[in-house]
């Protein structure tokens, strides 16, 4: 990357000049989001650009086209480290929407936090489609321009969790809200479109990922029926966290939640599932 | 004890518990079933494709990268015509799994237990059987 010194020696002037101060320089964070943002508006073949945070943590990005493709989890730095996913996530929506969240919700913590930063680039180890649309620079400075905040922090938090496994008669109206508003982190999908981000920022950025393949043969297991659809994958051990969806008339809801919450996202699927509650097995079979 | 007799305790000690199988996900066959009612092939078919698709399918690979680790969920639970279908899989061999169709009412949290509980006994069974003999019998269904 032609650019890639001038990057590094952007960074060393900006962090050299935190240090002088011994304070966080006003605007520093933002300078350097700034340098990298002009790097990746200077890259036209498929770069992936390695942040390294000098306390053993990297994040990776994809930039081609002066475009962003994707952004990597935050990962241990090792050799044989993929944190950025091999294919492009299938997003249903706005593919720049969990680019930008993602932009903004983990790459600029990243660099806040960073003890010393360092950059790299090479070229990605992997096929990068041409067509693979990303997200533009002036749509990611946009973003930054109007104060851009992860759903979860600009999201009023409920005080009370409602009661789904209570003895309330009356189905709750939206339950792919009322589930949604126990998730972790989750996504509010109309007709397949993806309308809401909540949550974790890091955890809403998987789910995004996950609204192609993924989703579609939950959706194809659960199938279209009246009423609450579910299907739920469990973690493995030790980890403590279900991916569900939940899909009423044309919305669904795709989220994460603990492993405690089952009974009460069953109980709200009971409440508002088929009318067929008891009816006897479908001896003819039911192939989807 | 016998693969039949281990899974058809299991129904019996799941409440409003219809069907019990013991599946290959990856083959989407039938190994061993044990039903309320007597069921045609489709419907075992169909049970089989739904456990494939989250168990064994693209859910399950994609969910990796949103768990973040390399394997594959161990259940999952499917609401389907006023029903539930549990799926656990194996412990050591990821392309069998235990399915089971009960009632809306059901304790799902319960009835995942017990089914934890037989598949720990499933592959004590499966580990003393000759290999010839540990999948196969009168019983055996499948395509």
């Amino acid at each position: 990357m032609a650019g890639l010194e001038r990057l590094n020696a952007a960074l060393a002037k900006l962090r050299g000049a935190e240090a002088a101060a011994e304070r966080t320089v006003p605007g520093g964070v933002d300078g350097i989001v700034e340098v990298l943002l002009t790097e990746i508006s200077e890259t036209i073949l498929p770069r992936e650009m390695t942040i390294g945070d000098g306390a053993g943590q990297e994040i990776r990005l994809l930039a081609a086209r002066r475009r962003l493709l994707r952004v990597g989890r935050t990962a241990p730095v090792t050799p044989d480290a993929t944190p950025i996913p091999a294919e492009p996530p299938e997003a249903t929506g706005d593919p720049a929407e969990p680019l930008i969240a993602a932009f903004h919700g983990r790459v600029r913590p990243f660099v806040a936090k960073a003890a010393e930063l360092s950059v790299a680039a090479s070229r990605p180890p992997y096929r990068v489609d041409p067509t693979e649309a990303g997200c533009s620079v002036e749509a990611l400075r946009a973003a930054a321009d109007r104060d851009w905040t992860a759903p979860a922090a600009s999201a009023p938090t409920p005080e009370t969790r409602p009661d789904l496994a209570g003895e309330t008669a009356t189905p709750p109206p939206d339950p792919v809200g009322t589930c949604l508003a126990r998730a972790t982190a989750g996504l509010r999908l109309r007709e397949g479109q993806i309308v809401a981000m909540q949550g974790d920022a890091e955890f809403a950025h998987r789910l995004t990922g996950f609204t192609g393949l993924g989703f579609g043969a939950m959706t194809k297991a659960a199938g279209d029926g009246p009423g609450t659809t579910c299907a739920i994958l469990r973690a493995p051990a030790p980890l403590n966290l279900l991916l569900v969806r939940v899909a009423h008339g044309r919305d669904a809801a795709l989220f994460l939640t603990p492993t405690d919450e089952l009974p009460a996202i069953l109980a709200l699927c009971r409440a508002t599932g088929p009318a067929a509650r008891s009816a006897p097995l479908d001896r003819a079979g039911s192939p989807d | 004890m016998p693969l039949t007799i281990t899974i058809q305790a299991l129904r019996r000690a799941i409440p409003d518990c219809r069907v019990i199988a013991f599946v290959d996900l990856s083959a989407r066959l039938v190994l061993r079933a044990e039903a309320e009612h007597p069921q045609p092939q489709e419907f075992y078919d169909a049970l089989c494709l739904r456990g494939a698709l989250l168990l064994g399918g693209q859910a399950a690979a994609a969910s990796t990268e949103v768990f973040g680790t390399d394997q594959a969920p161990p259940e999952a639970v499917l609401l389907h015509g006023g029903g539930f279908e549990l799926f656990v899989r194996a412990p050591r061999d990821p392309d069998e799994a235990l399915c089971a169709v009960i009632g809306g009412e059901a304790d799902i949290a319960a009835a995942l237990a017990a089914m934890r509980a037989t598949m720990a006994e499933i592959v004590e069974i499966v580990d003393a059987a000759p290999p010839a003999t540990a999948a196969g019998g009168s019983q055996e269904r499948g395509r």
